[in-house]
């Protein structure tokens, strides 16, 4: 069979299929990568052009991993709706941008699986938590994730013994928490997929080192160090990289037969035949191959009898709040590096005011929280004054200052969020391009207004000043697809007419094609979505293996 | 009181100032016509980048060509010093290695670069014009007095006169970048104290004893408990 991406479902979907015998081709458009060879673990800002800062290059900074792409990909454009202001990051690596994504993995809750029944927005999923809650078990062994149970509503407990032991919480965190708890609040330990004990060939985080770059010693989850290897040593797994897949065939009988891609050495076009074909090329670029699919006999594309394919489009709602704390300033310095993310954030703590009518947007958000003594980079001027030795002693006092609370909010689905395919303009390899259509609602404004309000609160109380504090949501909102968590395309759901896939990511029209990537999502809580990918490529690679193993595909 | 007078106790004041590390208090505003801003009509730069696949291990020198005169460089390397001067044993921005990461910045093929490009090389200009129109000299032979009499008018945004709001501008990208730029050196880094990107084996060990009294002291005072 063909698995169409290496990302977090295609890996996690090769994984499963190999293990249980099966044959798979992977077809995976960006070139090779070894992260052991080519992650510059311990290199700093001196050593990089332009101290390492962002370009159009390299958008999240020198020495991030991704390789061609970003907010760009060269060559391949994609286009917009008068009045959208979409992002669309992409890497063109093995892997994919599991090897430089920021390992947030917190799982979904039992709140958020039915929550159109409880405020008439968007769509259900066609099952509970509960049926997920071991599969989230089984993803986070294999993954390996830190972090703990605290018990909160927002926060499933992973079985016993499944989670790594999380580092404890820097200075800057600790003051965070002790304001938000002041306000009634909760902090938590952040969940990451870094492992804090040895698993497989992989070692644990040696406390050092930006996780974007890649972790060439296999603590930061990426499924070039992890996924990808376990696959090939089965000796069930063949990768081929530079292979752009445009189109999936459908038969007569309404059956998959194969997929055509441009070899992008070549710059030809190949054509490949399988028994079942596994798309997980993230969702927009999955959508785009069903949509690019269309035939005289399918004119709307493949899987696409419900109109949904494409629709649906949903990212995370992002708002950055900073502030200046004086009672960091001029603080003792020692090593803060620990993980390199955030080791704690604060989870959404409003379900019961939702419930009583409290809050003037459905569904929740969490904050990430940052504060610590970076490695300094071209930043480290960007609290400069004055001149000479002033200038000096206020960039020393104020460094480790400065905290931050990123919002990740949960968007609902709505009719002005969704791609479909350009009719005019194609990329280099003569692919035609989505085109997206995006516009925020009131409920992710008014959203990230009471998370501006409550970020607010939080640096007040602890003695500092948030900059921007009158900042108008719309404003303060980033861009759709800003914060990288697009899912939705090809959504789940237990109606053939209003949703693409069943509840195991096999498409209601075409029984021997699958998706195994964030397009299935009926809904996109604002738990950072990839691990739930992973959780249900796994599970739905398994129910697929089985199916396979009874001849029933 | 003569202008050079005025000027002198104003010096005075910012040398006491900055000794002991506070900001000034006040900036006269100038009572000469400043040098008016020119904004340069630059060629673009047209080098093609390091690209979205440089080999990250061993980054190679940017590949675009240095731009700026040994004049731009001289002067640039003046202003970086009165910005960062050397403390002790800790040298200044130019004895950190500033002017070449400068000069790479403003040659960059990038967007922000080459505004930065635009607005330092036409600062850089207008110094010399304004050191020109006040002394009649070149700003890297006025001496020192002369030269932070005119970075007073411009060093300080939140009281700049208007008439020097450009210059001001300029100054501070200047300051920014020449500020990034040492503080990422290693040098910088060793004055901040940065103290990370160190492996360690085990449990990441926390925060210090002295940095726990400390968070207690300000929680105390601010009445938060962890
Ligand atoms: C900087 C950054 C930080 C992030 N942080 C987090 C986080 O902390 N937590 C979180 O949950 N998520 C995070 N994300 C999002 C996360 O990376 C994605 O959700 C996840 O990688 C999606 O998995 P995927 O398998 O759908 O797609 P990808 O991982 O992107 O993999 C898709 C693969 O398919 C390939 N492909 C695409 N089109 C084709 C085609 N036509 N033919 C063949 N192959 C194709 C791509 O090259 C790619 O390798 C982050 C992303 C970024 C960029
Ligand atoms: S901080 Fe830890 S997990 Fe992240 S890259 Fe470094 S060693 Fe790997």
């Amino acid at each position: 069979m063909i698995v169409v991406g290496s990302g977090a479902g295609g890996g996690m979907a090769a994984y499963v299929l190999t293990r249980a015998g099966h044959k798979v081709l992977m077809l995976e458009a960006g070139r090779d990568y070894d992260p052991v060879a080519e992650t510059p673990m311990f290199n700093t800002n001196a050593e990089a052009p332009l101290r390492g800062t962002r370009t159009p290059d390299k958008h999240f900074g020198f020495y991030d991993a991704t390789v061609d792409g970003g907010w760009d990909v060269p060559g391949e454009p994609y286009t917009m709706a008068d009045g959208t202001d979409f992002l669309w990051w992409r890497a063109r690596m093995l892997g994919g941008r599991t090897n430089h994504w920021g390992r947030l993995s917190l799982r979904f809750s039992p709140h958020d699986f039915k929550a159109a029944t409880r405020d008439g927005l968007g769509a259900d999923w066609p099952f509970e938590y509960d049926t997920l809650a071991p599969w989230y078990d089984k993803t986070e062994t294999i993954v390996g994730v830190c972090g703990d149970n605290p018990g909160l509503d927002d926060i499933p407990d992973a079985a016993p013994g499944v989670l790594h032991k999380p580092p404890q919480p820097r200075v800057p965190e600790l003051l965070l928490a002790a304001a938000a708890k002041k306000l009634g609040i909760p902090t938590a330990y952040m969940h990451r997929a870094i492992l804090t004990r040895p698993l497989d060939n992989r070692q644990p985080c040696f406390w050092a080192t930006p996780c974007g770059r890649g972790c060439s010693i296999g603590a930061a989850f990426q499924t070039t160090t992890s996924l990808l290897p376990l696959a090939l040593e089965t000796g069930n797994l063949k990768i081929v990289t530079d292979a752009m897949v445009h189109t999936v065939a459908v038969d007569d009988t309404g059956r998959a037969t194969g997929v055509t891609f441009v070899n992008r050495k070549t710059r030809k076009p190949e054509t490949l035949s399988a028994r079942v074909v596994v798309l997980a090329a993230s969702a927009c670029e999955t959508a785009r191959i069903l949509l690019n699919s269309r035939t005289d006999a399918l004119p709307d594309g493949v899987a696409n009898s419900s109109g949904q394919v494409g629709r649906n489009l949903m990212d995370s709602t992002g708002a950055s709040f900073t502030g200046l704390v004086p009672a960091l300033e001029n603080r003792p310095r020692y090593n803060e590096d620990g993980h390199t993310g955030n080791h704690i954030f604060i989870p959404w703590w409003g379900h019961a005011a939702q419930a009583k009518g409290e809050l003037n947007f459905p569904r929740g958000y969490h904050f990430e929280l940052g504060g610590a003594f970076p490695a300094p980079g071209m930043g480290a001027g960007s609290s400069a004054a004055g001149y000479g030795l002033a200038l000096k002693e206020r960039v020393r006092s104020r460094y480790g200052a400065y905290v931050g609370l990123s919002l990740r909010g949960e968007m609902v689905a709505s009719d002005d969020c969704y791609m479909e395919i350009d009719g005019e303009v194609r990329d280099q390899w003569g692919i035609p391009v989505p085109k997206f259509h995006w516009k925020w609602s009131e409920h992710e404004l008014n959203q990230v207004a009471h998370g501006r309000d409550t970020a607010r609160q939080i640096i007040e109380t602890m003695g500092g000043q948030m900059h921007n504090p009158d900042q108008l949501p719309e404003e303060a909102i980033k861009k759709g697809g800003e914060i990288i968590h697009e899912v939705g395309t090809t959504r789940m759901g237990t109606d053939p007419g209003t949703s693409v896939t069943n509840e195991w990511g096999q498409t209601w029209d075409v029984p021997n094609l699958y998706v195994m990537d964030g397009g299935v999502f009926a809904s996109n809580p604002h738990k950072n979505c990839t691990l739930t990918i992973m959780t249900l490529a796994m599970r739905n690679a398994d129910h697929l293996a089985q199916a396979m193993g009874r001849g029933n595909v | 009181m003569t202008h050079l007078t005025r000027r002198e106790s104003f010096r005075r004041a910012a040398i006491l100032a900055g000794a002991s590390g506070l900001p000034f208090g006040c900036a006269p505003a100038s009572e000469s016509v400043p040098a008016a801003w020119q904004p340069l009509e630059l060629k673009p730069v047209t080098a093609t980048g390091y690209g979205t696949d440089p080999n990250l291990i061993h980054p190679a020198p940017a590949p675009w060509i240095l731009t700026l005169t040994e004049k731009q460089r001289n002067l640039a390397g003046v202003l970086a010093d009165i910005l960062i001067p050397a403390e002790g044993d800790i040298p200044s921005a130019t004895g950190a290695g500033v002017i070449d990461v400068l000069d790479e910045w403003v040659s960059a093929p990038y967007p922000l670069q080459q505004e930065h490009r635009a607005v330092l090389l036409s600062g850089l200009d207008w110094c010399e014009r304004e050191a020109d129109n006040r002394f009649g000299s070149t700003f890297a032979t006025l001496t020192e007095m002369q030269q932070l009499e005119i970075v007073d008018d411009i060093a300080f945004p939140e009281r700049t006169a208007a008439a020097f709001a450009q210059p001001a501008a300029f100054f501070d990208v200047l300051r920014r970048l020449v500020a990034g730029m040492f503080y990422s050196s290693p040098e910088g880094a060793a004055e901040l104290g940065y103290l990370g990107n160190v492996p360690i084996s085990g449990d990441w060990p926390g925060p210090t004893a002295e940095a726990m009294a400390h968070l207690n002291e300000q929680l105390n005072k601010l009445g938060l408990e962890l």
